[in-house]
């Protein structure tokens, strides 16, 4: 690839992760044009960008999904670049090449790698071809229900459906019975097909008792390999990770040197360019590739952290042909990072989604706490998308610090106008099998299935919320003494 | 946003307030409330439970019929998927709270719903 500067990036993407780039762009002294659907005029992005550029309506499938939209809004207005962010076309290696037949640098692989690893024939054969173990599935053309059955019942139960064009959990579900496999597929095929596009799956063997790991590797300009360690996010709740950190909480340093190493092998057989990160499963001290995703990580933060990088823009300067600052033997992890991810959502009430404005919004700053939000006070959570509202990080010296850390610093997240999953990311971080680091991806199901039942409301709450009603309807400049009758405070 | 300290039966308490509607939003000592303070009303939570054991199938959230698995006469248990949604790309499945038959039907596949929308409502067998 020639090196050429990159003067306007366009983003085809929304929320926190165009926040992200526009901050590495303003960084960088590049121009950004966000294309954008018609209800995101109302978020941060639209507002930081230097320009915005309509590109279709709410669906996604007519707007961030639709590769001739994107490519023509950013033609428009002259950008020289697209940064796919993650979700949407950034695993789309058609949209690589209709980016790279507009002349303009797509910010992220080539489309062979992505066709390479998107495939899952394909990145399996390169996977066997580096001698690593690979989960037993099945990945055949035949779509047929009777055909799908017929190799779960060959692969052994329990098995899991997961979307071919996928990614981000969605489109994923796990067949227990033969009897119920039917009904599975079709609603894997469905969710697929909403969320991707496309409905065909693949089948997978599921591991019962297994720890999500995964390295983020780099490939830069020149070709060189960097292994930027792991990251751990084995808690995930119907197969979306909601609590991530950086290094693994738990791990055992021969199995690590081993995965990082067939993660180096992975990316150089490839020739690999840009972010990537090769997701594995460890389950009784064996570990297994699962895939190679070809793309930002939503959780990159917790390894920018702990390493002190900053990987969007690392993913910039190299799509414009420019090295990195970075030597490998300096990349060692240092202290240990969290994520939590922030939704809108009733913990009370399963988890059930909650829609609206948010009309009050406040992150308790501090040393080692980074927000990365897409919404401000007044906008409003839809129902178009991914119902996050923010990602919290937290870096510090040790993993109960950063425990520690965390637990103080949601429980000081003020959100009002939607409800938030806060009560339930601290009964995981207060869980005592995340505490000691032995969480597998059945953390979820096996302890926080329901959510944090109900919330009790005691005496003192309710009878302060009486005094203040009032206090906040008078004009009165003081405080209310709760304990007196709210109508005595009355004027 | 009203931020108070407020002393209560001794306690010191670190308030944070808002009224959005009817609601109290309160953020106190690490955990957020809302308070429905509306006046006559039921609490709405215990409302769609009333409505619930009355065959009242109402949507939980705004978003998109995918499938609906009976029509009306059909005979339903307890815990039998009635209606696939999808809000925010994840599945959601409503199912009958009581045994019965349905007696009316207003939810079509592929249509967008409101919150709180009447989707079925079930007549319940007689114990």
């Amino acid at each position: 690839m020639k090196a050429r500067k990159i003067e306007r990036l366009a983003i085809a993407n929304r929320g926190e992760v165009a926040v992200r780039i526009i901050r590495a762009c303003q960084e960088l002294g590049i121009e950004t044009i966000l294309l954008h659907s018609e209800p995101d005029v109302e978020t941060l992005a639209y507002r930081l960008a230097d320009r915005c550029v309509l590109i279709g309506p709410a669906e996604a499938s007519k707007s961030y999904l639709d590769i001739h939209k994107n490519i023509t809004a950013a033609l428009s207005a002259e950008a020289d670049a697209i940064h796919p962010g993650f979700g949407f076309l950034s695993e789309n290696a058609d949209f690589a090449e209709a980016c790279e037949k507009a002349r303009i640098i797509f910010v992220g692989p080539s489309a062979e790698s992505i066709r390479l690893f998107g495939n899952k024939i394909s990145a399996k054969n390169l996977v066997k071809r580096v001698g690593a173990p690979i989960i037993p599935g099945y990945d055949g053309e035949d779509q047929s229900d009777h055909k799908l059955i017929s190799e779960i019942e060959a692969i052994g139960l329990p098995v899991m459906v997961k979307a071919a064009g996928g990614g981000g959990g969605r489109g994923l579900r796990v067949v227990r019975t033969l009897e119920s496999a039917k009904e599975t597929i079709a609603s894997a095929r469905r969710e697929a097909q909403a969320a991707f596009g496309n409905d065909k799956v693949f089948l997978e063997k599921y591991l019962e008792h297994a720890k999500h790991i995964e390295f983020q590797i780099f490939g830069d300009a020149s070709g060189r390999i960097f292994n930027l360690s792991e990251r751990e996010c084995s808690v995930q709740r119907r197969h979306q990770k909601i609590v991530e950190e950086a290094p693994a909480a738990k791990l055992d340093p021969n199995l690590r040197r081993r995965m990082a190493m067939v993660a180096n092998e992975i990316a150089e057989t490839a020739k690999y360019a840009g972010a990537g990160t090769v997701e594995f499963l460890i389950q009784d001290g064996d570990f297994y590739f699962m895939e190679m995703n070809t793309r930002l990580q939503v959780e990159h933060p917790v390894t920018e952290m702990v390493l002190g990088i900053d990987l969007v823009k690392a993913q910039i300067l190299s799509a414009q042909g420019q090295g990195l600052l970075w030597a490998q033997d300096e990349l060692v992890p240092r202290g240990h990072a969290i994520e939590c991810r922030l939704y809108a959502e009733d913990p009370y009430r399963g988890g059930m989604p909650s829609t609206g404005r948010i009309h009050f919004l406040s992150f308790p700053q501090g040393a080692g706490r980074r927000f990365e939000c897409g919404l401000e006070e007044g906008d409003e959570v839809t129902s178009f998308y991914d119902p996050m509202i923010a990602k919290v990080i937290v870096w510090d010296e040790s993993r109960p610090r950063a425990i520690r850390k965390m637990i103080e610093t949601l429980r000081d997240t003020v959100v009002f106008g939607v409800h938030t999953n806060i009560p339930y990311l601290i009964k995981i971080l207060q869980h005592s099998d995340f505490v000691e680091g032995k969480m597998t991806t059945q953390f979820i199901d096996k302890y926080l299935k329901n959510g944090v039942g109900i919330q009790e409301i005691s005496n003192d709450i309710t009878e302060m919320a009486k005094s203040l009603s009032v206090y906040l309807v008078s004009d009165s400049k003081e405080a209310p003494k709760t304990n007196d009758s709210p109508w005595l405070i009355r004027k | 946003v009203k931020e108070l300290r407020v002393t209560h039966n001794g306690k010191p308490f670190k308030v944070r307030s808002l009224k959005v509607g009817s609601n109290l939003w309160l953020h106190v000592n690490g955990e957020t409330y809302v308070i429905d303070q509306s006046p006559k009303r039921a609490k709405s939570s215990s409302d769609s439970a009333a409505r619930e054991s009355s065959g009242q199938i109402l949507s939980p959230m705004p978003g998109k019929i995918l499938k609906v698995r009976v029509a009306v006469g059909d005979a339903v248990d307890i815990g039998q998927i009635l209606v696939v949604m999808e809000a925010m790309k994840m599945e959601y499945s409503l199912i009958a709270t009581v045994k019965g038959r349905v007696k009316t039907l207003s939810a079509k596949e592929n249509e967008q719903v409101e919150l709180n929308q009447l989707l079925v409502e079930l007549e319940e067998t007689p114990k």
